[in-house]
């Protein structure tokens, strides 16, 4: 379902190939149209981003396709300001995922 | 964090720790933080009816989303929000004198986060939400936490305050929202026992846990079983059962905490 767009981070890249989600992470580089993130658990991800997308600094959020296990293919970009604590939102994104049902039942 | 008079980090006006019928009424009067996936899956009797959201009424509800459209009509504003776990039409009535300093659209607009507080309606088979109040999330964190917060109030609908239900006396007794795992293994169990449903095994951990003060990394399953003085394979297999029952959580690899 399209709507559903779940936020995940580096380690659940390979569940979400080809589909849409949403990466909370910090850019670290930028050449061209690729940019280079670190996901909230630490993992460097690759985006591609579309031409003439604003340059995005610090901290955002990615909403795009995962191409693969390390790559994302960038649809847009919410800019989060420049200080975000990554532990909060990797334990967020790990409790989103975990096995208790009632959780579950409110994100997917 | 923007100027917010409603969900501070906790639940207004409910009643906790019963789970009585009458307890789902009162709560009508509270303000419900959730996900856009529980607004669409909530139902409605009829059309005059109140919404339900699994066993309980729902009112008064709060969200936080990524505006994906903003219209703006002469006489109302429509959202397009979406949260990731769906996607829902959020309608603000406005007339010349709610206008005010905010402006065209609330200071809402696409490509940002926005707080919105309203109460969920229908048209023909498509619901919308009708908004009371909306602006724009300056800090980051206030996702993070309406996620969290969403999740706590939900959990505790459908299974009674963190750290003994019904008769421990205040549930709220100055909780941290969002984080300090230790608040909750301070709180006197006293005579409660929650954990009459569970093994002799499963009730053992679980007050072995809750007495740590990890600070959240955890107990390692050795460890565990070494304390309670069962077989490490057995505490295992029970660690398993209680952290899909939600009342244990891994921490890192066979490190285990209690919720």
């Amino acid at each position: 379902m399209t709507d559903i767009t779940p936020r995940i981070n580096g380690a659940r890249m390979n569940d979400y190939i080809g589909r849409t989600v949403r990466l909370i992470c910090k850019v670290t580089k930028v050449v061209g149209n690729t940019a280079l993130v670190e996901a909230t658990d630490g993992a460097t991800i690759e985006v591609a981003m579309t031409p003439g997308t604003p340059t995005i600094e610090d901290y955002a959020e990615i909403v795009g396709t995962v191409v693969t296990d390390s790559k994302i293919k960038m649809m847009t970009c919410i800019n989060m300001g420049q200080e975000l604590d990554m532990t909060l939102a990797n334990d967020l994104v790990e409790l989103i995922h975990g096995p208790q049902k009632e959780i579950k039942e409110m994100f997917f | 964090m923007s100027q917010h008079d409603f969900a501070g980090g906790y639940v207004q006006g409910s009643q906790f720790g019963e789970n009585s019928p009458s307890t789902k009424k009162a709560t009508s009067h509270s303000l419900r933080p959730v996900t856009i996936k529980q607004l669409l899956a909530s139902t409605q009797a009829h059309g005059d009816a109140e919404w339900m959201l699994g066993d309980c009424e729902i009112n008064h509800v709060t969200a936080v989303a990524h505006v994906l459209n903003v219209l703006v009509n002469p006489t109302n504003h429509v959202f397009e929000l979406g949260d990731g776990t769906g996607r829902i039409e959020a309608r603000h009535w406005v007339d010349a004198s709610t206008e005010g300093d905010e402006g065209q659209g609330d200071g809402v607009t696409e490509h940002m986060y926005a707080r919105v507080t309203g109460t969920l309606k229908q048209f023909g088979n498509k619901k919308y939400l009708n908004v009371a109040h909306i602006q724009p999330v300056n800090d980051p964190h206030e996702i993070i936490f309406h996620f969290f917060e969403a999740v706590y109030v939900t959990m505790e609908y459908s299974r009674g305050s963190p750290g003994g239900g019904g008769g421990t006396g205040d549930p709220m007794q100055g909780v941290t929202f969002g984080g300090n795992q230790s608040a909750y293994s301070h709180q006197n169990q006293g005579s409660g026992d929650q954990y009459s449903h569970m093994n002799e095994t499963e009730r053992k951990i679980m007050q072995f846990l809750r007495g740590q003060d990890t600070g959240g990394d955890g107990i390692h399953v050795a460890a565990i079983g070494r304390a309670i003085k069962e077989d490490p394979a057995v505490v295992s297999d029970t660690l398993e059962k209680l952290v899909e029952g939600g009342d244990v959580f891994i921490t890192s690899d066979n490190h285990f905490a209690a919720i």
